[in-house]
């Protein structure tokens, strides 16, 4: 043990007298003849990225056999692109409690039946998320103290309805066909809460006394 | 004496001048009760805090800038509004992003996207006055309080906070300009504390000059023939519905001229507004049930959720400023109303 850290404390000497310039040459002979070239590469690696480090060059240098760009750049090549050109910004999103599985997928907006997709064999790729309660039950709401108020827990009644349980896809996950035909039913999704948001602002408006303010709110017109 | 005071001009008679100035002195007091208001402070009581909030926006010249901050996101707009000839003119732009903007004459509402055909609202009309509310019984909903606020846009303000004292709204802050009564921050607060949205005015002119050829918008719509989009969408197919539960203390918005549509109902309590939406199923294009779900953006929640009504499957949507549960609990409400 206490040997060991000499002849590795030995080493460490050798390499930095090497690394300076100073080693004589009977230093770098025994540097050379050592048994554990392993250990003393490593010494020698570790000294020239820190002195790399010290002198800001491990751009150029030190990590140059740590390739991470090209790494990043394929992982980006095999993503699949994003099959939705969104002119709006992603402003829908979906709501706490809601977002197990959705926030995989950035542009998800509500939850999709089970039914249509089951139809096309892709159950593999459904992520189920959402727990199932079989009686729809409501929040319940409780007294709350007045100042640092406390809603009533929201997702506790997130179960889509209609029997099938709740299940959330998460559209980067589905396969061909069926992101596509997901994305369109986010597209629409989306398209009618815009639409909707719109109408709703046009009554806020008139109805809560802070001017065009609601309005700002309304991130996109494209309705036709 | 009488018959000179009303038929000689300025330089008549002593005693007709006096009258004059007895009248104008009149005029000018009643004037500066009626519509030139007092400056605001501390001691103002809320009711009449909410009521200036509500009227100065109607009645104030003004132009300036102001940004809507929602979570991780801000947003900046540009806001133009003048009284002229008696009709108001009001302009908002977007600065980020795509250009839009939305333009109001008189009670013609307008929106315009680039490329896109201008969206027509039905007329527009304010209807609802908060201080009325605030008599009716708003306070039994909302607890408030005013103290003297921060420095906005470069303004003096007043706070007034607006606590709920249900769960079934939000709580809101309140800054009003001392001088004018008008809101240059609101805070809309949430579960905790937490504030979901925060507008606020970066800076403002106060009777700014603004021509009326500022109040024609600067985009170009669509050039294809179809003239403009009408939004309501009054549906044959759409049964006489209701909600079945409403939380307690809103009530449903008085609608504007024009506006018929059987596909939508909004409420509100004075300071928070939702809407309710419904429409058959089937009409989604890609033929693909989309129908269910919750989303959330700042302080504006959307659930949508199917309900069988007279043997059809429907589409509820609830959009508004409330909390999600509530939302909720309202899209669960959704029935047949009894008359129809």
């Amino acid at each position: 043990m206490r040997g060991e850290v000499t002849m590795s404390d030995q080493l460490r000497e050798s390499v930095s007298a090497l690394m300076d310039g100073e080693a004589d040459e009977l230093e770098l002979r025994r540097l050379l003849s050592r048994q554990d070239m392993d250990s003393t590469n490593r010494v020698w690696s570790r000294f020239h990225l820190a002195r790399d480090v010290m002198q800001d060059q491990y751009h150029s240098v030190a990590f140059k056999h740590l390739d991470i760009s090209a790494q990043v750049s394929e992982a980006i090549k095999q993503e699949r692109p994003p099959t939705q050109k969104s002119i709006a910004p992603q402003w829908w999103r979906p709501a706490a409690g809601f977002a197990v599985a959705a926030s995989v997928a950035a542009a998800l907006v509500f939850s999709v039946q089970p039914t249509g997709l089951l139809e096309q064999g892709q159950s593999q790729s459904v992520v189920a998320a959402a727990e199932v309660t079989a009686n729809n039950e409501l929040a319940v709401n409780t007294p709350v103290p007045q100042s640092g108020r406390v809603y009533p827990v929201q997702g506790a009644s997130l179960q889509a309805s209609g029997g099938g349980g709740a299940v959330i896809y998460s559209a980067p996950l589905l396969p061909g066909r069926v992101a596509e035909s997901q994305d369109l039913a986010n597209k629409e999704a989306r398209a009618r809460l815009d639409k909707y948001l719109l109408r709703h602002t046009e009554r806020a408006v008139r109805a809560n006394g802070q001017g065009m303010i609601p309005f700002a709110r309304v991130a996109s017109f494209e309705v036709e | 004496m009488t018959k000179s005071y009303f038929f000689i001009p300025a330089f008549g008679c002593q005693s007709g001048r006096t009258w004059r100035c007895l009248l104008a002195l009149v005029i000018y007091f009643v004037c500066s009760l009626t519509s030139a208001e007092a400056d605001i402070d501390a001691s103002s009581e809320p009711a009449v805090l909410l009521e200036r909030m509500s009227t100065s926006f109607h009645t104030m010249d003004y132009q300036g800038s102001f940004t809507l901050q929602q979570e991780g996101s801000v947003e900046s707009f540009r806001v133009a509004h003048a009284v002229i000839d008696g009709k108001e003119y009001e302009r908002l732009e977007y600065m980020d992003g795509d250009r839009r903007e939305i333009i109001r004459r008189g009670d013609k509402l307008n929106c315009f996207n680039v490329g896109h055909r201008p969206v027509k609202f039905s007329q527009f009309q304010q209807n609802l006055k908060l201080g009325e509310l605030v008599r009716t019984g708003i306070d039994s909903f909302y607890q408030f309080s005013v103290e003297n606020g921060d420095r906005i846009a470069g303004r003096q303000t007043l706070t007034l906070s607006v606590s709920p004292k249900d769960t079934h709204r939000y709580g809101y802050k309140l800054s009003l300009d001392t001088e004018t009564g008008l809101l240059l921050r609101t805070e809309l607060i949430g579960d905790r504390d937490k504030v979901l949205e925060r507008f606020q005015f970066v800076d403002i002119t106060f009777n700014p000059t603004v021509s009326l050829a500022y109040f024609q918008a600067d985009i170009q719509p669509d050039s294809r023939p179809g003239g403009t989009t009408r939004l309501d969408a009054d549906s044959e197919l759409i049964p006489a519905w209701t909600v079945g539960w409403l939380p307690a203390g809103y009530a449903e918005v008085e609608l504007g001229e024009g506006d018929t549509a059987n596909d939508m109902l909004s409420f509100t309590d004075g300071l928070s507004v939702f809407s309710v939406f419904l429409e058959p199923e089937d009409k989604s294009v890609s033929g693909r049930d989309v129908g269910e779900g919750n989303a959330q953006r700042g302080a504006t929640a959307a659930v949508s959720k199917t309900v069988m009504l007279s043997g059809h499957a429907h589409r509820v949507t609830v959009v508004g400023e409330i909390p999600l549960p509530t939302a909720q609990q309202i899209a669960h409400s959704v029935t047949l109303s009894a008359d129809g």
